[in-house]
């Protein structure tokens, strides 16, 4: 079973490492890679043609997009200018949501009764479609990483109201738009939670995201790697200081942010959608593979 | 500066050529929406030589609510408030001129809508106040179907218990607490201890061992699993 709304997938730099769209490919689900004009024939070589459309990013999302800094495009913008540029070409496209995900996802997975096994078709996508259609006050929503579900942890099959990262299905009718050079991510979420919305993050699915600084290429990884961690936690503490703070740990800095004023954003039913009682497994089962 | 405003003539003002506010299109639409149901809530401000301060927007307002009247038939003429009439009729607005400098007035055009945007709403009480009005006059107050959707959860049946909920129509999710009851570290003085210690829990100790668990837990192996859908759409 395939998701109803599209995916899209910025990537800068690895036409030849391929892995989220390898692993969309795998699952035979459909995607648009965003890519800058030098890199669409790269990109267009990488792609099965029977799953993966090339978009070429405009130059104008890149030339007004908001990086909350006075640095302009002396350095890297960040992936936010394709992610504003996929929500805008879902827009047009009449879609009421849209999938934006990172470049560096290995696969998805699934996790219950403390086994955490990979997906092989795109059923997970629509399972966390149905289930943010279900309210009125959701805006974004989201697989947690493989890494933070523990298999042996007893966890909530969702968590409400935090920071929804690298792969993020958003409702479309919204007048937010990515913007900053960092923390993209936290900063949506951060926007839409004071606002009132509620985000979701599923642990019943979850997302293999290779950590940035191990990849080549990306749109982040160029100044990560040069300026450390500092610029891009005095960027958090500056667009959100209410809620976040410059924490030095393990020999690094950090940001710290606190989520715990959004607890009292609570989920509310469409009054037209009925929910049946009981599991429905959407024809999802466990095989064995070779 | 002038305590009250005086109605003159919208010719006489000039709109600030640097405006950095962009308030084309739906702005206008609603603010003289605003205009034609509710009269004039906020005069425009302008400097003694008529340059406009604040009130760009609700000058555009005046323009479309004047080409509106001119298509309307005198019954859809009713019910307009009498100063949006007026404005229309006569091209006079509401002004209140002050003395500001350029410096001033400019710094005064960006606190008329930034500081707006920093005041929060108290979504339980926003929530009663739209209860009570008739929803034509809750989309002119500037609340569409969206801002709705997203204060919802301040006076509607909210969802309480995650589990609960996703147990209705989405796929099984059980998970136990399967954590250690007690973990110690365990520090070894020499590799003589290291092979004592693995001989008396029965199990090997590697360079790579960072943990054991005791009795030794027996691991699922997964890698040769996937979660497949008979679903083909």
């Amino acid at each position: 079973m395939n998701p109803r709304f599209p995916l899209y997938i910025p990537s800068k730099g690895r036409a030849d490492v391929r892995l989220t769209l390898s692993a969309l490919e795998s699952m035979r689900v459909p995607y648009h890679v965003i890519v800058e004009q030098p890199e669409r024939d790269a990109y267009a070589a990488a792609c099965d043609p029977a799953y993966g459309t090339v978009l070429v990013l405009p130059q104008s999302y890149q030339d007004r997009y908001d990086t909350f800094d006075k640095l302009g495009s002396t350095k890297s913008k960040g992936p936010g200018a394709a992610r504003n540029f996929a929500w805008d070409h879902s827009v047009a496209g009449g879609h009421a949501w849209h999938w934006v995900m990172d470049d560096n996802i290995q696969g998805f997975w699934r996790l219950n009764r403390n086994l955490r096994v990979q997906v092989s078709d795109g059923t997970a996508f629509r399972c966390m479609e149905d289930f943010v259609l279900r309210y009125r006050n959701v805006s974004m929503a989201g697989p947690n990483y493989l890494m933070f579900a523990k298999r042996k942890q007893k966890l909530p099959p969702f968590i409400l109201n935090t920071r929804i990262y690298s792969c993020n299905l958003i409702r479309n009718d919204l007048s937010y738009r990515w913007r900053g050079r960092y923390n993209e991510d936290t900063d949506l979420s951060l926007r839409m939670l004071k606002d009132g919305w509620c985000t979701i993050q599923f642990n019943a699915f979850l997302q293999n995201k290779v950590r940035t600084s191990t990849l080549k290429g990306g749109n982040t990884g160029e100044f990560y790697d040069k300026e450390g961690t500092l610029p891009k936690s005095r960027m958090q503490v500056a667009m959100h200081p209410d809620v976040s703070r410059l924490v030095w740990k393990f020999k690094r800095w950090h940001h710290h942010v606190d989520y715990r004023p959004f607890r009292k954003n609570k989920l509310v039913r469409r009054p037209d959608v009925e929910i049946a009682d009981g599991a429905d497994e959407y024809g999802m089962r466990i095989v064995e593979v070779e | 500066m002038s305590a009250a405003a005086e109605w003159v003539s919208a010719d006489g003002l000039t709109p600030w050529a640097g405006n950095p506010r962009q308030n084309d299109g739906e702005p206008v639409r609603k603010v003289a929406e605003s205009i034609r149901r509710f009269g004039w809530g906020s005069v425009i401000l302008a400097r003694e030589h008529g340059e406009v301060v604040a009130g760009h927007t609700r000058l555009k307002a005046v323009e479309y609510l004047r080409t509106l009247w001119e298509s309307l038939t005198p019954d859809e003429r009713i019910g307009w408030h009498t100063d949006a009439v007026r404005s229309v009729e006569t091209n006079e607005v509401p002004v209140r001129f002050g003395a500001w400098s350029e410096d001033e007035a400019h710094a005064l055009a960006l606190a008329d809508n930034r500081l707006n945007e920093m005041a929060v709403w108290d979504a339980p009480l926003l929530n009663a106040v739209l209860a009570q009005l008739d929803p034509e006059d809750v989309e002119i107050a500037g609340w569409t179907g969206t801002d709705l959707d997203r204060i919802a959860g301040a006076f509607e049946d909210t969802v309480i218990d995650p589990q609960e909920e996703w147990n209705k129509g989405m796929p099984e999710f059980e998970q136990e607490d399967r954590m250690a009851y007690r973990t110690v570290k365990v520090h070894f003085k020499t590799d003589d201890d290291v092979a004592e210690f693995a001989k008396i829990i029965g199990q090997q100790l590697t360079e790579h061992t960072k943990y054991v668990w005791h009795p030794q837990a027996e691991v699922e192996p997964v890698a040769h699993l996937r979660v497949a859908s008979d679903d083909e759409s």
